[in-house]
This record gives C-alpha cells, sequence and structure tokens, in this order.
C-alpha cells in the first residue's frame, strides 16, 4: 500500500518563532505591575520593546517639574530633544546607563532580556541623584519662575545611585520573570493546537489507508461471490447428468440390475443428490451476497407454508426419533412475501432444530401474530421520532428445540457466513455454514428480523418475525 | 534547522534530547542548567508529567556573544517520552540540528530503546530530516544502577556503530556535559562543512564550544559538590 506522510510543518512551529515584548506580556496587568512599583519609589518610567515602541508610561515623582518646564518653549524643545536620545543610546552588556538631563535630573536605561536578547529597554527615572547639585535653569528664559521650580523639584524623589541600580535590577528581573511565564503560555498553548493538528492528520492518513484497504476487502468480497456463483453453477451442470443417468439406471432403461447394483447406484444418486443441495445453497448465498436474488412476493399464508416446511422435515424427524409440536393462531394474517423463499428459510431453521436436538426431543413450533415497539435504527436512519410508528406488527414463527443449546459468546455470530459454532458440527451433521446466512439473509430482504435466544443444555429458540404491512 | 539572521547577526541552533520516558532526558537539563553559567543561559523551562498536561517538553536556551560580534544560540530541547505523545515529539524534533539519544542502560529496558529509536527515525523521517546525515550521539544513562548492560558490551556497540557513545549517570552529574560537548562539537563541524560557518562567522569550533560551555563561577552547587571530578 502506497504509504502517505502526514504534512511537516517544518518551520512553521512556535518553537521555531521569536516573540516581541508585547506578544508575551498580559499588557493590561502589566501596566498595573507597573503603577504600582512606581508608586512603591515615586519614580516613573517608561518601557520601550526591540523597535522603540512605548509600551508603558507611568508617571512619578518628577511628572509635576517636567511638565512645568514643558510648557515654557525652550523647555520644551530640550526636552523633547533629549527624551529621544535617551531612548536611542547604544547599550552594552546587562548593566544600565546613565543619563543626566539639562535640568540635573538623571534617568537609567536598562535592557530587558529574553533568552538572551534585548528584547525591550527600560527608561528609568527621572529622580534626582544624590550626588548631584541642581544646575542653574535661567536660560529658559524670563517666563521661568525659580520659585515655582524649586518648589516642584523639592518634591522630585532624590535617590542614591546604589539604590537605582538595585531597583532596577530588581525591576527588569521581575519583567524577565513576567516574560519567561508569558513565554512558556504562548509555547503551551500553540504547541498544544500543534501536536493536536499533527495528531489530526496522522488520524486523516490512518483514515483514508483503512477506507482503502476496506473498499479493497470489499470488491476481493464481490469477486469471491461471484466466483462462488460460477463455480457452483458449473458443479451443478454435471452432476445433474450423473444424477439423471443414476435414475436411470435405477429404472432399468439400461437393463436389468442385481441388487447389489441397484444399491450402489442408489447410494450415488443419494450422495449426488446431497451434493446437489449443497452447491444449491452456496449459489442462493453467493446469489444475495451480489444482490442477484429476486423476491417473488404473493399473498402468503405463513400458517399454511409453516405446516408444509414442517411436513418436509418430517421423515427426518421420525428418523431422529424427534417429535414435532407445531401450534398456529388462526387469526394470524395473510402477509405479502415470497412463499418459496420464506418455505425455505423454515425448513432450513426446522432442519437445524432436529438436528441439533437430543435424541427423543421436541420441536416447538408456533406462529402467531405479534405487536411490538419499533426499533428506530432499523426503522428509519434519519427519521425523526415521531415519523417512526410507536409499535410494528409482525407475524412470528418460533422454532424451539430440545437441544444442548449455543453458548452465549458464540450466539451473534452464528448467522456469519461459513461460521460454525464449533468445526465439528460440520463434519458430524454435514452442512456449508452457509444455512444460517442465507436463512438470515432471506428474511432480511423481505424486511424482517430473525433472532436467536439459547440456554445451555436446555435449548434454542430462533424466532422469524415478518413485518405484516408488505414490503416496499 | 540552523537558523541565521545575519542582519541583526545571529545563528540559532537547535539540540534536542530523544529517547524513551524516563530516560534522565530532564535530568541532563537540570544538570547543564545548574553547572552552566547564568548569565549565558536562559530559564529552564520544564513541563513535567505530574501536572495534568497533555503536552511535556524542556527547554534551555544557551547563549554567547563571538569575538566577532555574532551572538550564537544553542536551544536544547527534551522530548516527551510516552508513547502517546507522539505529535508533540515530532513538533519538538522539528528542524533539530543535533539529536542526543537519552537510552536507559537497565536491560530490562532494551526494548523501550529501540523502540524509541525506531519512534525518533520516522519522526525524522516525517520531518524531512535523515537519520544517516543528523548529527547524533547516544548517552547510556543511568549507569549506576543494578541489571545494566555491561561495560564491555556498550564498547561493543560503541566500536560498530557510527554514533560517538557516551555513559552518563545523570542524576549525580556525571557524564552530562562531556555528552554536550560531544554533540555540539559533532553538530558544529557538521555546519560548519554545509554552510561554513567558521568563515561567515569568524568562529572556530573551540571558540564555540567554550561559549556555549561556559561554566558558572558558583560551580558545584550543593547537589555537585561531593563528586568532585565529574563536573567540568
Ligand atoms: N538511578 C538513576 N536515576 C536517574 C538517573 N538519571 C535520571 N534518573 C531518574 O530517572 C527518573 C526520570 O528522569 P527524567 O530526567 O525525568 O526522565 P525523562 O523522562 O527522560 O525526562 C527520575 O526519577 C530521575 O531522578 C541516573 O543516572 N541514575
Ligand atoms: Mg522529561
Amino acid at each position: 500500500m502506497k504509504s502517505v506522510s502526514p504534512p511537516s510543518t517544518m518551520d512553521s512551529s512556535v518553537l521555531q518563532k521569536s516573540f516581541s515584548l508585547g506578544e508575551l506580556l498580559d499588557l493590561e496587568s502589566f501596566r498595573e505591575v507597573c503603577e504600582s512599583y512606581a508608586g512603591l519609589f515615586q519614580i516613573g518610567f517608561k518601557i520601550f520593546d526591540r523597535s522603540r515602541e512605548l509600551l508603558v508610561d507611568v508617571k512619578g515623582s518628577g511628572a509635576d517639574f517636567c511638565a512645568y518646564l514643558f510648557q515654557l518653549p525652550e523647555g520644551k524643545v530640550r526636552c523633547t530633544r533629549e527624551v529621544s536620545i535617551i531612548r536611542d543610546l547604544e547599550i552594552s552588556g546587562r548593566d544600565p546607563i546613565y543619563y543626566d538631563c539639562h535640568t540635573g535630573l538623571r534617568y537609567a536605561l536598562a535592557p530587558i532580556f529574553h533568552e538572551g536578547d534585548a528584547i525591550g529597554r527600560l527608561l528609568y527615572g527621572p529622580y534626582l541623584p544624590a550626588d548631584v547639585s541642581p544646575p542653574d535653569l535661567s536660560y529658559l528664559g524670563e517666563r521661568f519662575n525659580p520659585g515655582i521650580a524649586s518648589r516642584l523639584l523639592g518634591n522630585v524623589r532624590k535617590v542614591r545611585s546604589d539604590v537605582v541600580f538595585k531597583v532596577i535590577r530588581h525591576l527588569t528581573q521581575t519583567i524577565e520573570v513576567m516574560l519567561f511565564i508569558g513565554y512558556k503560555h504562548v509555547l503551551i498553548s500553540r504547541l498544544h493546537v500543534e501536536a493536536v493538528t499533527a495528531s489530526y492528520a496522522d488520524l486523516q492518513v490512518k483514515n483514508q489507508e483503512l477506507a482503502e484497504s476496506f473498499r479493497r476487502l470489499k470488491e476481493l468480497d464481490r469477486l469471491k461471490s461471484n466466483f462462488l456463483a460460477t463455480v457452483s453453477h458449473e458443479l451443478r451442470t454435471p452432476l445433474t447428468s450423473v444424477i439423471g443417468y443414476s435414475e436411470m439406471l435405477l429404472e432399468r432403461l439400461a437393463g436389468p440390475l442385481t441388487d447389489e447394483q441397484r444399491e450402489y447406484i442408489g447410494t450415488i444418486m443419494e450422495k449426488g443428490e446431497q451434493l446437489l443441495g449443497l452447491i444449491s445453497s452456496i449459489l442462493d448465498f453467493s446469489k444475495i451476497d451480489t444482490g442477484a436474488l429476486r423476491l417473488n412476493p404473493t399473498p402468503t399464508n405463513v400458517v399454511e407454508v409453516t405446516r408444509s416446511a414442517v411436513t418436509t422435515v418430517m421423515p427426518m424427524a421420525r428418523k431422529l426419533g424427534v417429535t414435532i409440536d407445531f401450534a398456529a393462531e388462526q387469526k394470524t394474517p395473510i402477509i405479502h412475501a415470497d412463499t418459496d423463499k420464506i418455505r425455505q428459510v423454515l425448513v432450513n431453521i426446522l432442519g437445524n432444530a432436529i438436528k441439533f436436538n437430543r435424541k427423543d426431543g421436541t420441536v416447538f413450533v408456533k406462529v402467531a401474530p405479534i405487536s411490538r415497539p419499533s426499533q428506530s435504527a432499523r426503522v428509519g436512519e434519519d427519521l425523526p421520532v415521531a415519523l417512526i410508528p410507536a409499535m410494528e406488527e409482525f407475524v412470528s414463527i418460533a422454532v424451539a428445540d430440545t437441544g444442548v443449546g449455543i453458548p452465549s459468546d458464540k450466539l451473534d455470530r452464528i448467522f456469519d457466513s461459513f461460521y460454525q459454532v464449533d468445526g465439528s458440527s460440520t463434519r458430524e451433521y454435514g452442512g456449508t455454514g452457509l444455512g444460517l446466512a442465507i436463512t438470515r439473509n432471506l428474511v432480511e430482504v423481505h424486511g424482517g428480523i430473525i433472532e436467536v435466544e439459547s440456554k445451555p443444555e436446555k435449548g434454542s429458540t430462533f424466532t422469524v418475525l415478518l413485518p405484516i404491512e408488505p414490503v416496499t | 534547522m540552523v537558523q541565521f539572521n545575519l542582519k541583526q547577526r545571529e545563528i540559532t541552533l537547535k539540540i534536542v534530547y530523544y529517547g524513551p520516558a524516563l530516560s534522565g532526558k530532564t535530568t541532563n537539563l537540570q544538570v547543564i542548567h545548574q553547572v552552566l553559567d547564568p548569565d549565558s543561559r536562559g530559564r529552564l523551562m520544564v513541563l513535567d508529567t505530574s501536572d495534568d498536561r497533555t503536552l511535556f517538553f524542556d527547554l534551555m536556551p544557551v547563549f554567547f556573544k563571538t569575538q566577532s560580534g555574532f551572538t550564537v544560540k544553542v536551544k536544547i530541547f527534551t522530548v516527551p517520552g510516552q508513547v502517546m505523545h507522539n505529535s508533540t515529539r515530532r513538533v519538538v524534533l522539528q528542524g533539530a540540528d543535533g539529536v542526543v539519544f537519552t537510552a536507559d542502560s537497565q536491560k530490562s529496558l532494551s526494548k523501550a530503546n529501540k523502540e524509541s529509536w525506531r519512534d525518533m527515525a520516522n519522526n525524522l523521517k516525517i520531518n524531512g530530516l535523515d537519520l544517516n546525515e543528523i548529527s547524533m550521539v547516544i548517552q547510556f544513562n543511568k549507569r549506576d544502577l543494578p541489571e545494566v548492560r555491561s561495560d564491555d558490551e556498550i564498547a561493543e556497540v560503541a566500536r560498530r556503530g557510527k554514533e560517538p557513545v557516551y555513559k552518563a549517570t545523570a542524576i549525580r552529574g556525571k557524564g552530562v556535559m562531556e555528552t554536550l560537548e560531544g554533540i555540539l562539537r559533532l553538530t558544529w563541524r557538521s555546519l560548519n562543512v554545509k554552510h561554513n560557518l567558521e568563515e561567515k562567522l569568524q568562529v572556530t569550533e573551540n571558540e564555540f564550544i567554550t561559549g556555549v560551555l561556559k561554566p558558572s563561577d558558583r560551580v558545584g552547587g550543593p547537589s555537585f559538590r561531593q563528586e568532585e571530578g565529574d563536573l567540568r
């Protein structure tokens, strides 16, 4: 069989992809963390991703002072220029670098790492360095008010540089842990999808292979049935001649026979007829199997058909010492069915009930109309429940024997073609193992049901249910 | 598949630890994590089976900057050994440059080793990788246990096979770094032949190895101190 490989997801895996800061963090909750961090130290900060996009901007104690300077024309020019300079400063290594702005306030810039990549940067500040005294800001022009400025500057948090260093390290580490967790979650969820997709693709391939082998098996099965039909037909023709010429000999058409000759020819004829019976059943089976069977439905009196089937098997029953007990309800309706096929079914079941009975056993045969709840699975595949009649009417023919019974684990298989409860029964009683398979098929083409119940050592009951409504 | 990013002057290699369930793949990675310099490796991500997850694998990145200014990254993965996780295994194996097959030395697990190997061969094939071309070393782990395949036997299979074979007791840190160095060298050489790495990146094999395997100055965390000589 041609093997199909599932599509490879080569290089498209989440494991190969790199993520930006914003993709790894839940920005909403990350901003909350940043707010509280800024509140704790009263120092604001900004966070940029690798492409310098501003993700977080939290204000600290320097905000009012900066805002005051920013509304002065000269202040605005200088502040704007400096922020963009600071944002883009080169950082090499892991340690922060520092930048003092024209107001004397200080900023620190630190990289944020993820898996060894500087995936973003933290711009920390402004804060008032403890070791620097604020410069003269009079160059900001006459609108600059040193009084206001120094009052606002007084609110700006003053910090020692070693403290800043520690705070920044702590903050970047916290962010890096959040990134790690975010990355972990992205990997878990996306990889899960990838794994499920891959499994699905595998199953698709397996399904395809199964469908293909199923198709081939069906084709083989069809070929087998055709073969059976041809072979049994080819066997039947010469056999008919064997039987016919034996018959002619027995009728002395070729002259008188000695007793011994008559006996031998009798045996040839009997065995020939047995063989013909077997071949016919194989032919029947293969016809049903290939759908070549045609029903010829006519009004059928099931009670009469059953009676005639009982008559047919009576000699055999007598020979084996088995009694047949026949009972029929008189108001059993006439149904529409192929009378000959129904008779064949009953002869087969009765024959089994006799063959597999104990010596001096009884076969109970009962014909009666019954009604029972519909089995929707059988009645209508896609029909809503409301459209299925609650009860179905059948004529039931029950055939019970008093034999050894059928082991419960074998019960569902006895209708399978060629199945024998154990190989020995074929040798002892003859038969192809096709009888019940044919029987079931014949019942089912009538829209009927065949059921079996069995109690070990008590016997088995085969029940044929034929629908009273005519087959459509 | 080695990823080049010449613009960012970066190269990423992928090493995968493959093997049957519980052979010690995660333990290998834990040892590597402890031994390497924290500045040159990322966090160890362990998704383990004790959680009620459907996905298990471990991941740890290692990185360093070459003198020529390239960033070299090695991403080390382990796959989940359990049979049912085949598709995760296949996804993780995708694009591997080198594979460490961590076998369990216990005799009773020879069959599990073989099955895992076949499974790997199949998954490599599906991923478009060739078992005969990919860099591969075999590690026989759990040498400390009784009822393991003998040293002679392992020496014999090592002689017969083409893959370099390492012995390890990962739980004590033994043989882990040797195995890693082995697969790194093999992978580097093979990529060098294919992509002319040394010239492109101006990096020698030895710079690569010492860069990736830079030990922590804190070598010998508490659990390793008693086994001197086992660790580099
Ligand atoms: N005795 C022994 N046990 C080991 C060794 N390496 C790992 N283990 C144990 O084997 C078990 C499975 O290891 P783990 O690394 O989780 O296996 P994984 O499924 O391959 O990732 C754990 O209980 C480890 O402690 C070893 O060298 N010797
Ligand atoms: Mg593991």
